[in-house]
């Protein structure tokens, strides 16, 4: 009976990561994702292989991430988009023209009932969660085995082999030092480590231990080995410069091990939640998209007043 | 169709805004209208193995993970896999031996074998081969039944603001189906009754303790080189997700994903363009509503000396492919102001169409839905729903040269299989101007055109032409659908022609 084949069908909520270099994509309630793949296209119509984050403009983005979206469900998901519900992690700070674009991909081309968009990647069981925007570097392949501790003098160079005739000789040096942009200071005096200390300051000062004591590392690039020793190493460090040691009376920071790879912990988070009834309270429906055509936002006004914001959560 | 792999020449104007050669486009005979892969709405009929050409049915697919049971991929090169046998004898209890034959999987391609991993041999060469279990499946289980809780206890302290007059009210749906069923049916925990619930008990999960000490590296990091034919690669790592083997020495052998049939359908009329049989290993169609089959091809025949800025001449093919005479004429493009006013309008009547749909939803019963809240959760599949158009492109059609068109139209004959082997030439009675019709076999008619390429081109630039191509079709869905008559409609087609470069004077 078709019917209720349909409305049985209708339960498996989708779950999208559009990580900036891979995405990460499944059903709501699985212990992982379906599929990890790059986070690129073949442009419809120069057939090049883009990143879908190298979009010029609107329409180009539109056509990638049609493109791409309809390359998931029919090449790794195997399931029919239409009528589905369909849960987004999104970085804190997406842009609002990939919002909204991607809201009209999900409703107008792919007819998705139903959009929850998450920003608070996965609080799987941590109170502390770090969203960070890391790019991983093109060598980062053949550098996944690079340390990271400070002494730089040993570490041996190896052949990493490109297309079965080349190799590319990488030295110790790099393979020790590529991931050293985590840890340095940009123009705005901000590394990783520093980010972190910034973010526990500017909380209560009741929180500021418990966050310390409960850091949580997500994404890939903390998968590298030595990531979690080093950044113990420079957390502790940066504490006893003045800036720090005047305003933070921390003395220890505690770290959380994942129990499934980390690349994927915010999916996890992401497929815990549409699993539950969340998915059908806090989610952006075809109507609500109708009368408002706007996606709601953190950084929009309309929506994160304290008065509007709890009576709004009800109208969608 | 040798024209499949080459560089698309002709292309025509999709509804939708798009550019597409003819051999990637539909045509619906309901609304008589072209379609392309973009603007049809996909649908997955049926799940098939690529290598055992297995057809699973969709529940049992989903419960598979969409993936074959019998077929393996490689875990190092992503080929399929093959199974292999070897012979070896056994010593029985008595003393004597007894041949018996033991099977093993191997890639023929990278030769990577089953063996390498130390899984052992199999007995029969359909035996179930070892599976890995997630070793976190039981605590994602534990922590998706504390999350589905604590939502509901978050949900049911909003109703209790909003509805609590009606706590006890079992809602009827129109198919009467109560809001638990429809609960229980989408698998959803379902609401405990009375508001007194007990929800304070949540299920019990072992909290993560975070730790102060952070294993440093091994020493060994830095004084030996990692031998990465022993390490794995990103993609090795991402095509087995839930484990992700850092060593070869980890790799297990992939079940084959599947892959599926699709039909597609048009999504103003909603019927079907294009479906295939279930069968997997038919590749003929229920029904194929190819554009090759309904409006006339155009085909580049010749193409004359391009000049900037000095006339010359094209010859194209025109074939009739329906069985039905048909005329052709040409007519010049909008201009760009033109096709900004068509574009407008046809976003507008979008816009039209779906507020329009929106009305009558909220009308129906499937409106219940948001005006009784989140009480009542309805599958999406039991309403009505509310339909979003997506608003159709501007075409764009970036010409480079003018173009004169023949002024009168062309008569095609309809297309007969038998004429193809017919050379006694048959004698058709068309009045055509000789500078216009240069050549005429059955249903295919040799047109030509004058061109002169903008001045401003520069060699090597690609010349452009474009014009619209207005057809007769005869809708013989009308007579299906209880009209006597087959009726005919005048229709028109965009086509943009792409000639080459431009050739240097000197």
């Amino acid at each position: 009976m078709p019917l209720y084949e349909a409305s049985y069908a209708e339960k498996h909520a989708v779950v999208l990561d559009l990580g900036i270099r891979y995405t990460k994509f499944g059903f709501a309630g699985e212990d992982s994702p379906r599929c990890i793949i790059p986070t690129e296209i073949a442009d419809p119509e120069t057939r090049q292989v883009r990143s879908i984050y190298s979009y010029k403009d609107e329409t180009d983005l539109y056509s990638l991430l049609v493109e791409f979206i309809h390359m998931l469900h029919f090449k790794h998901l195997l399931v029919s988009p239409k009528d589905r519900r369909v849960l987004i992690l999104e970085s804190l700070l997406c842009p609002t023209v990939f919002r909204d674009v991607l809201a009209k991909v999900l409703f107008r081309h792919f007819e998705y009932t139903k959009i929850e968009l998450l920003l608070n990647l996965g609080q799987y069981f941590a109170q502390d969660l770090i969203i960070r925007t890391c790019f991983v570097t093109p060598l980062e392949r053949a550098n996944k085995f690079a340390d990271k501790s400070e002494d730089i003098t040993a570490a041996p160079a190896v052949q990493y082999r490109v297309d079965g005739s080349k190799t590319i000789t990488i030295p110790g040096h790099i393979r020790e030092t590529c991931h050293e942009v985590f840890f340095e200071r940009d123009s705005d005096q901000l590394s990783l480590p520093n980010m972190i200390l910034d973010a526990i300051v500017k909380c209560n000062v009741d929180m500021r231990k418990q966050l310390a004591e409960n850091i949580f590392l997500i994404g890939g690039s903390s998968m590298t080995p030595g990531f979690k020793y080093r950044l113990s190493q420079e957390l502790n460090h940066l504490l006893k410069t003045p800036y720090y040691s005047n305003r933070l009376k921390i003395n220890k920071f505690k770290f959380h091990t994942s129990r499934v790879k980390e690349n994927y912990v915010g999916w996890l988070g992401g497929s815990l939640i549409g699993a539950s009834d969340l998915l059908s309270v806090r989610s952006l429906t075809r109507e609500g998209y109708l009368n408002n055509t706007t996606v709601p936002d953190w950084c929009n006004l309309i929506y994160n007043t304290k008065s509007i914001s709890d009576s709004f959560k009800w109208t969608l | 169709m040798a024209y499949l792999t080459q560089p698309n020449y002709v292309k025509y104007a999709c509804s939708c805004g798009l550019l597409k050669p003819i051999t990637k486009m539909y045509f619906c005979r309901h609304c008589l209208k072209l379609r392309c892969g973009y603007c049809v709405c996909h649908e997955v009929d049926s799940h098939y193995c690529s290598n055992c050409l297995e057809n699973l049915p969709s529940a049992e697919a989903r419960l598979k993970k969409y993936r074959c049971a019998n077929c393996y991929d490689c875990p190092h090169c992503f080929h399929t896999l093959s199974i292999r046998a070897t012979s070896v004898t056994r010593n029985s209890e008595d003393g004597s031996k007894t041949a018996s034959k033991l099977y093993y999987l191997a890639c023929f391609f990278c030769r990577w074998t089953s063996r390498d991993v130390g899984i052992p041999d199999q007995a029969s060469a359909t035996g179930r081969w070892p599976e890995r279990e997630n070793e976190n499946s039981e605590t994602i289980a534990s922590l998706i039944e504390y999350f589905k809780v604590l939502a509901l206890k978050e949900r049911i302290d909003k109703e209790k603001i909003f509805h609590t007059p009606r706590r006890n009210f079992s809602h009827f749906s129109k198919l009467g189906m109560t809001a638990a069923l429809v609960r229980k049916r989408s698998g959803l925990p379902s609401l405990p009754l009375g508001r007194d619930a007990d929800l304070t008990s949540l299920p019990t999960i072992v909290p993560s303790v975070a730790s102060e000490t952070v294993e440093p590296l091994p020493a060994e990091m830095f004084t030996t080189a990692p031998d990465l034919t022993k390490v794995t690669t990103l993609s090795q790592r991402f095509s087995q997700p839930d484990i992700q083997p850092e060593l070869t020495s980890e790799m297990w052998p992939i079940h084959k994903h599947l892959f599926i049939k699709r039909s597609q359908r048009c999504r103003e009329c909603e019927h079907n363009v294009y479906k295939p049989e279930y069968n997997p290993i038919s590749i003929r169609f229920k029904i194929q509503l190819a554009a090759f089959y309904h409006i006339p091809e155009i085909t580049l025949l010749s193409i004359g000396e391009l000049k900037a800025g000095v006339p010359s001449e094209i010859v194209v093919r025109l074939c009739n492919p329906t069985q039905h005479l048909t005329s052709v004429d040409f007519r010049p493009l909008p201009s760009a102001m033109e096709e900004d006013l068509l574009w407008e309008r046809q976003v507008q009547l979008c816009e039209e169409r779906e507020r329009k749909d929106s009305q009558r939803t909220s009308l129906t019963p499937g409106s219940l839905n948001t005006s009784l809240g989140s009480s009542l959760t309805l599958p999406a599949s039991l309403t009505r729903q509310l339909t979003l158009y997506e608003p159709p492109r501007r075409v764009r059609l970036d010409v480079s040269s003018s173009v004169q068109l023949p002024s009168c139209g062309i008569v095609l004959p309809p297309r007969d299989d038998a004429a193809e082997y017919d050379d006694s030439a048959e004698k058709h009675n068309f009045q055509d101007d000789p500078e216009v019709v240069v050549w005429r076999k059955s249903n295919k008619a040799a047109v030509k055109f004058s061109i002169t390429p903008d001045k401003t081109l520069a060699s090597n630039e690609e010349v452009k032409c474009g014009f619209v191509l207005g057809y007769g079709y005869v809708n013989t869905m009308a007579a299906l659908e209880g009209h006597k008559e087959p009726q005919r409609v005048e229709l028109q087609v965009k086509v943009l022609l792409s000639l080459g470069t431009v050739v240097s004077d000197e």
